[in-house]
């Protein structure tokens, strides 16, 4: 397993579910915490701002979860798809399977990134003021795009190859 | 599948054994018994050929066709 990519994915898994303890404590501690965040944010936002800038954080903080699953289970897919490249046979059904559901997790942090620019707008109207900076992409869209029309020229490869292997 | 390969009676009659055709027409023992066995997905014209050639013999006496289920993917 010498690919640098399978040790780049392999960090990033690590890294990744890191990142998503470390936000969920941080969410855990803003309801510790409260007491002395609170007094903070009203002096920027107002008693009723500080309450919803805070609900927000935590919002943000917790739309985490979701994400860091989904991200969990494209590197995940993403590790198994390079061993059977390592194993010389990258051109199989499972991997067309594996794309797909690669497919679907990116779907998922997409419509999580639509309800974070929900969540910022909402806090932007309740404040008066943009705070969020979330602004739209397409990016991640096209992403979701490829990786199913990708699982579906590697399932359908994978069959070809079938035919052929049985064609004497 | 419904086409059946009928090679066993032709190589019978010619007195001809599996391991002698498949070498005769270039494809291996195995992949002559994938063949025969039915489970090949589809034959090339130039094996095709290359059995009738040294079977003496036409496609049509290599293969026929049985009522059943087609294989489905």
């Amino acid at each position: 397993m010498a690919y640098a990519s399978w040790w780049v994915v392999r960090a990033l898994l690590v890294l990744n579910i890191l990142l998503a303890l470390a936000l969920v404590v941080l969410a855990a501690l803003s309801f510790v915490f409260e007491p002395r965040i609170l007094p903070r944010l009203t002096q920027d936002y107002g008693p009723d701002g500080a309450r919803t800038a805070l609900a927000a954080m935590r919002g943000v903080l917790l739309l985490v979860v979701p994400v860091a699953i989904a991200a969990h289970l494209i590197f995940v897919r993403l590790l198994a798809i390079l061993r059977t490249v390592a194993a010389g046979d990258p051109f199989v059904a499972a991997n067309g399977d594996r794309l797909r559901a690669i497919g679907w997790a990116l779907l998922v942090i997409q419509l999580c990134d639509l309800l974070l620019g929900w969540l910022g707008f909402s806090v932007d109207a309740a404040l008066g003021e943009r705070v969020s900076g979330w602004t739209p992409g397409i990016t991640g869209w096209l992403a979701v795009l490829l990786a199913f029309v990708l699982a579906q020229v590697f399932r359908e490869g994978a069959r070809m190859r079938d035919d052929l292997e049985l064609t004497i | 599948m419904p086409i059946r390969i009928t090679l066993d009676d032709l190589l019978h009659a010619r007195r001809m054994t599996q391991t002698e055709l498949a070498s005769r027409i270039g494809i291996t023992p195995p992949n002559l018994n994938v063949l025969k066995t039915g489970k090949a997905r589809a034959i090339r014209f130039s094996t095709l050929s290359a059995i009738c050639r040294e079977l003496g013999c036409q496609p049509g006496d290599v293969m026929i066709w049985e009522e059943g289920e087609d294989d489905d993917d």
